[in-house]
């Protein structure tokens, strides 16, 4: 069995040719995420939940829609910077933005979402409004906030909200709740308690009352926004302001309980499990011929010292002991990396360590021994290139167990904090309780990507089976 | 006779795997300080007890503190807190094996009780029940399967079995599990999603036993879909390759019968090394095990693991899980060992 | 009376992605008397085993083509439906000794319950325990085995014993025939002749035996009669004084030239030109490429059998003298 060989079979079969280019766009993929992800997207980005405050919770991918035809808002973002309009009004300047918003057929968003930025003023603080203009030219009023004033001993001029964005959930806000009790009373005749309209405040805004009485039927057509502060000097006044209304559908791949955007997650866990596979299957796989290599070549104590060693380690159930070390000395992934490398090495070594005895008493290696070449050079030049096919071979195959033992230790909780893996975005779904109310977009993309990278390297090691264990070709019929 | 040598040999690595497993539990314990938090844990408790029952000799609260603070340090030169932990290793390592490690912080037995030893022994019997089940299932499915397929090789069913056996050894059991539960339970509301009884669990033998059999099914299905395809292509391999062998050939010519040839020539002689594939399974199978307890809330070991992690964790009851899962793989290990050198009279040679 | 085994246009095809693998080709011969030895030989790979398969009916999945006529003592066994072949044929009348026998015994089961099991198996014997165990302790003394050996697994024998107990093994229903494939071809020199000196005993006890071997030195040393098989045919059959002093064959000739012999100066002859492909054979006569003498026929029609002496017939297109004789223009390219 030779190199060449194992390079013909991944190269020249189908199956081969499949897992190679599957790992090369994985691998391109891998190198596009690490250069474009902030760095520390796990603690400053993933885990951090102000972050993902503007998403909808929960939310299944947007392209479901096109799937099963149920009408959904999509969601919506839109920041503004400079007012469209300035006017003097008495001794106040009112700027004013006109932000249009289209609710499609039956698609009410989920939530309604202000965020301003940047509050500047000399003495006294604007005041900030926004009035929700209906298709049907009825006015809501939402919301009517004073930023906060000037404190004590507090000098002008003053500066709000720079670093804390002042955001308002208005579909559950209190002031929005009475603006719209008064709203209902005034439009349509309406009583109802503020106990009753908080639930419906989005069917409430972006709906009329329904035939019946009992309900709102929601209005599609263009809905305007008009926000509007009220100043006292030039230069007053507001960085910038956001409105979001939160879709029913998100992104490529739907978010999480708390509003992650899951593709963003799930993108980031391809370079981290390629690295677990690759950086265990490589140093395992070395130490494992260098041991094996000096097992069978040295002999006497060493040779039983690491036959001993070996096969002790090798019987150790692993995952136990995983959970505790890891639970001990803390969930690391450098720490996972390593106890994977220390509890996979043992198969290969005693595997080589066979295979160099084989070779040594071979007539080839007596005849350059003979000849003096050191022992090292013997090993260098005549037994480890006999051992390299089984060395790829067993790259290949340990790759995937060590990516499936990281998934599965980060499901039960002991996964790295800092660096989002497939198995935390699972066992966050599995924990919250996604799975028992069928968020399938949170479930089912994380395992089929465990099992699309793990299979590559299984499709890699189907290919060259036929070389490795050449007995398997032949299976002829036999009766 | 002639297997006692081979067999005294495995037995030794597994007592010394045991051993260093102990060994290692224990001074990462020791080198790390847990194994003071575990022992104070256990004073504290001894502490607790007798504070109760001397509280009503001693009425004075003064002497009942200082009579306590006496007992305490008593204890702890007993348990050896005065001394540093590599001294007390043997010690330590025999408490251990008798799980005698103190009380856990939250999680409490089914029964009550806060022993470390109560929660987890309580739980060993459905640990093994789900395992045996399932490993019960892969082997006779995977058996029969791979016998059938290996009269077939070539065929699409072959292939398909290959192709399976490749694409399950990617897949984690336990994520196979959650998407059961997304399906079987949650879409279609067919069977629970988990835990091992309804509440109320029905009254009656029957009764019980069919609740818990419900309940078992999407676990016991997680592990055999998993496992079954792989199985099935190594006793399908390892099959293929006996029946090309010359001595199959020669009983055809002995004018033995087919079913003959297959049961005392091609299985009998499979049988050892299809022993050696449960053996090297076994390991996962246990990893899948504690996973899909988890996934299930199978009240087993396994989510013990679990829900010790979750929240205030427990680390006497991580310890005693790691101890317990140790012993058993190296139980049944020993067991399927002892089944090998039986059934290959090579091995006496061989070791 | 009857010759004891009568073969008549036997044919085994293999279906190989390569083609068609005509490994027997119409092979028709017999063996005569009881308490004789016919020798079977040819280079490996000419279709000797799978002569001795078809004959016992061994075939493999891929078989494309099988067909022929096998006589036992009168009997026409070919015409048995598959069980009865089975349960009366094999190993009963004609004991198969295949090629490999030195991983023929089962590696799990002890050589006592291996060699009594075909007895045990049968519904048709209704021979009692202990005295089936005496009989077969009693075979493995005649072939030379200590009684010791009946409790061991074939891992504890050496390749001579393994090679003794599938000779006592295929003489446990005393068949008429037995069918040694290759029996020392992976044995050391003095067992190889401990075993023959077994077969020869065996032969005077007025067992006929068919041997098969690519060595057809050491087929003379037991054989009466030899045929000489080449590409799945016979080239020539005829007693082994017959074949050894005056071959008719070319082949044969080739044959002979390449064994080395003692007290001999001249270095073997290797028979030049490479072995044939069964998958894809010349035209005519199939030895044509190879051959040093050929005809101008030889590479249009395929020879028929011609006798060259009384009781040795050769198909060889030399040997038939209403064929014109002119020899084959060799092309100078
Ligand atoms: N099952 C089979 N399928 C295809 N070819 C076969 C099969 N068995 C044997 N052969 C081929 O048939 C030819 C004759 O084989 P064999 O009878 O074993 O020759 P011999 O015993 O004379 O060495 C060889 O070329 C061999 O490769
Ligand atoms: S028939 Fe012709 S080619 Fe064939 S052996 Fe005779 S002489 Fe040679
Ligand atoms: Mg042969």
């Amino acid at each position: 069995m030779r190199v060449r060989q194992i390079r013909d079979a991944l190269l020249k079969t189908p199956v081969g040719l499949l897992g190679l280019l599957s790992l090369a766009a994985q691998v391109v993929l891998s190198v596009w995420v690490v250069v474009s992800y902030p760095d520390d997207f796990g603690n400053r980005v993933w885990s951090n939940p102000i972050h993902w405050v503007d998403n909808p919770k929960a939310a299944p991918p947007a392209w479901i829609g096109r799937v099963d035809n149920q009408p959904r808002a999509d969601h919506w973002q839109t920041v503004r910077g400079e007012p469209e309009t300035v006017e003097e009004k008495g001794r106040n300047l009112i700027a004013s933005w006109n932000i249009p918003y289209i609710v499609e057929e039956g698609a009410v968003p989920a939530f309604l979402a202000l965020t301003v930025r940047d509050v500047r003023f000399e003495e006294r603080a604007p005041l900030l409004a926004l009035t929700l203009i209906r298709p049907d030219e009825t006015r809501v009023s939402v919301l009517r906030h004073a930023v906060r004033g000037p404190r004590e001993g507090e000098e002008g001029p003053y500066e709000r909200h720079f670093d804390d964005p002042l955001r308002i959930q208005l579909s559950a806000d209190e002031s929005t709740l009475s603006s719209l009790q008064e709203f209902l009373a005034e439009e349509y005749g309406l009583q109802m308690d503020a106990e009753e309209i908080r639930p419906r405040v989005m069917d409430i805004l972006f709906g009329v009352p329904d035939a019946a009485g009992d309900g709102f039927a929601p209005m599609s057509g263009e809905y305007t926004f008009l926000f509007q502060t009220a100043t006292r000097v030039e230069g007053d006044g507001i960085g910038s302001v956001e409105l979001v209304a939160g879709g029913d559908a998100f992104g490529r791949m739907g978010t999480d309980s708390i509003g992650r955007d899951l593709a963003q997650g799930l993108l980031y866990g391809l370079p981290t499990a390629l690295v677990i596979g690759v950086v265990v299957a490589l140093l395992s796989t070395s130490i494992g011929t260098v041991l094996g290599m000096a097992s069978g070549y040295l002999g006497g104590a060493a040779d039983t010292v690491i036959q001993r060693l070996s096969d002790i380690v090798a019987n150790i159930p692993v995952l136990p002991l995983l959970i505790f070390l890891l639970f001990i000395i803390g969930p690391n992934l450098t720490v996972i990396i390593g106890i994977l490398i220390a509890f996979s090495w043992p198969g290969l070594a005693i595997q080589v360590r066979v295979m160099v005895l084989h070779m040594r008493s071979s007539q080839l290696i007596e005849a350059v021994q003979s000849l003096g070449s050191s022992r090292w050079r013997v090993m260098y030049r005549h037994i480890l290139p006999q051992i390299m096919p089984y060395f790829l071979a067993q790259i290949i195959f340990t790759a995937p167990s060590a990516i499936l033992a990281e998934a599965g230790l980060s499901f039960l909780g002991l996964g790295d904090p800092s660096i989002p893996t497939w198995g935390q975005i699972l066992e966050a779904g599995f924990r919250t309780g996604g799975v028992y109310v069928g968020y399938w977009w949170w479930i089912v993309p994380p395992g089929l990507l465990i099992v699309l990278v793990a299979s590559t390297f299984m499709l890699l090691s189907l290919a060259i089976e036929p070389v490795v264990n050449p007995r398997l070709r032949q299976t002829r019929r036999a009766d | 006779m002639r297997n006692l040598i081979p067999l005294a040999v495995r037995a030794l690595t597994m007592v010394g795997v045991f051993f260093v497993v102990l060994l290692l539990l224990v001074l990462t314990l020791g080198l790390t300080g847990f194994s003071d938090r575990i022992l104070s844990s256990v004073v504290g408790e001894q502490i607790r007890v007798e504070r109760t029952t001397l509280a009503e000799t001693i009425r004075d609260p003064d002497e009942l503190e200082r009579v306590l603070a006496a007992r305490k340090a008593e204890l702890e030169s007993f348990y050896g807190l005065d001394i540093p932990w590599q001294r007390r290793l043997p010690a330590s390592v025999f408490r251990v094996m008798r799980l005698d490690l103190g009380e856990a912080r939250s999680l409490r037995s089914f029964a009550g009780s806060s022993r470390i030893a109560d929660i987890v022994l309580e739980r060993l019997p459905n640990t093994i029940l789900l395992m045996t089940t399932s490993t019960v299932i892969v082997a006779l499915t995977g058996l029969a399967g791979g016998l059938y397929v290996a009269t077939r090789p070539g065929s699409w069913i072959d292939r398909l079995v290959s192709g399976l056996a490749a694409v399950t050894y990617a897949i984690p059991t336990w994520w196979i599990g959650i998407l059961l539960i997304l399906v079987v339970s949650v879409h279609w509301r067919l069977l629970p999603s988990g835990g091992m009884y309804s509440t109320p669990p029905p009254e009656g033998g029957w009764l019980r036993f069919a609740d818990l059999a419900r309940h078992a099914v999407l676990p016991v299905l997680s592990m055999v879909l998993v496992s079954v395809g792989p199985y099935m292509y190594a006793v399908r391999t390892i099959t293929l390759n006996i029946a090309q062998e010359d001595f199959v050939g020669m009983a055809r010519a002995r004018g033995l019968s087919e079913i003959r040839v297959r049961n005392a020539h091609i299985l009998r002689v499979a049988a050892p090394p299809i022993v050696t594939g449960l053996i090297f399974g076994l390991a996962g199978s246990l990893s899948g095990s504690i996973l899909i307890e988890t996934v299930f809330n199978w009240q087993g070991m396994g989510r013990l693991y679990y829900d010790a992690l979750a929240g205030t964790p427990d680390e006497g009851v991580i310890v005693a899980l790691t101890f317990m899962f140790t012993l058993m793989y190296v139980a049944i290990r020993l067991l399927l060992e002892t089944l090998y050198i039986f059934l290959d009279p090579r091995v006496s040679y061989a070791d | 009376m009857a010759p004891v085994l009568q073969v008549r246009d036997l044919y085994l095809h293999y279906a190989d992605p390569a083609g068609v693998v005509k490994a027997v080709d119409g092979v028709s011969f017999e063996l005569g008397e009881p308490g004789t030895a016919l020798g079977f030989v040819g280079e490996s790979g000419c279709g000797k085993s799978s002569a001795a398969n078809a004959m016992l009916r061994m075939l493999p999945g891929n078989t494309a083509r099988y067909e022929g006529e096998v006589w036992l003592d009168d009997v026409c066994v070919s015409a048995l439906d598959a069980e009865e072949f089975r349960r009366t044929v094999r190993w009963r009348r004609m004991a198969l000794v295949p090629q490999g026998a030195q991983n023929s015994l089962n590696p799990v089961m002890r050589v006592g319950k291996w060699l009594t099991e075909p007895v045990r198996q049968s519904r048709s014997s209704d021979i009692a325990p202990d005295a089936l165990e005496r009989q077969a302790r009693g075979l493995l003394e005649r072939v030379g085995l200590p009684a010791g050996a009946w409790n061991l697994y074939p891992h504890e024998l050496s390749g001579g014993m393994k090679q003794r107990v599938m000779i006592a093994g295929a003489l446990i229903f005393s068949p008429r025939l037995l069918i040694m494939d290759e029996p020392t071809s992976a044995l050391d020199v003095s067992v190889q002749a401990q075993i023959m000196n077994l077969l020869k005993d065996l032969k005077a006890e007025g067992l006929s035996i068919l041997f098969i071997t690519h060595d057809i030195a050491l087929a003379s040393d037991i054989c009466d009669r030899l045929a000489v098989v080449y590409a799945g045919q016979i080239a020539e059959i005829g007693s082994s004084e017959q074949i050894l002093e005056q071959p008719a064959h070319p082949y044969t000739r080739r044959l002979l030239g390449s064994i080395p012999r003692l007290h001999d100066e001249a270095l073997p002859e290797f028979i030049p030109g490479a072995p044939p492909d069964l998958r894809n054979l010349p035209g005519g006569c199939r030895f044509h490429p190879r051959c040093d003498v050929p005809l101008a026929v030889c590479p249009e029609r395929v020879p028929v059998r011609l006798k060259a002496e009384a009781g040795q017939d050769v198909w060889c297109w030399l040997h038939d003298r209403t064929v014109n004789q002119v020899p084959l223009e060799v092309n100078s390219e």
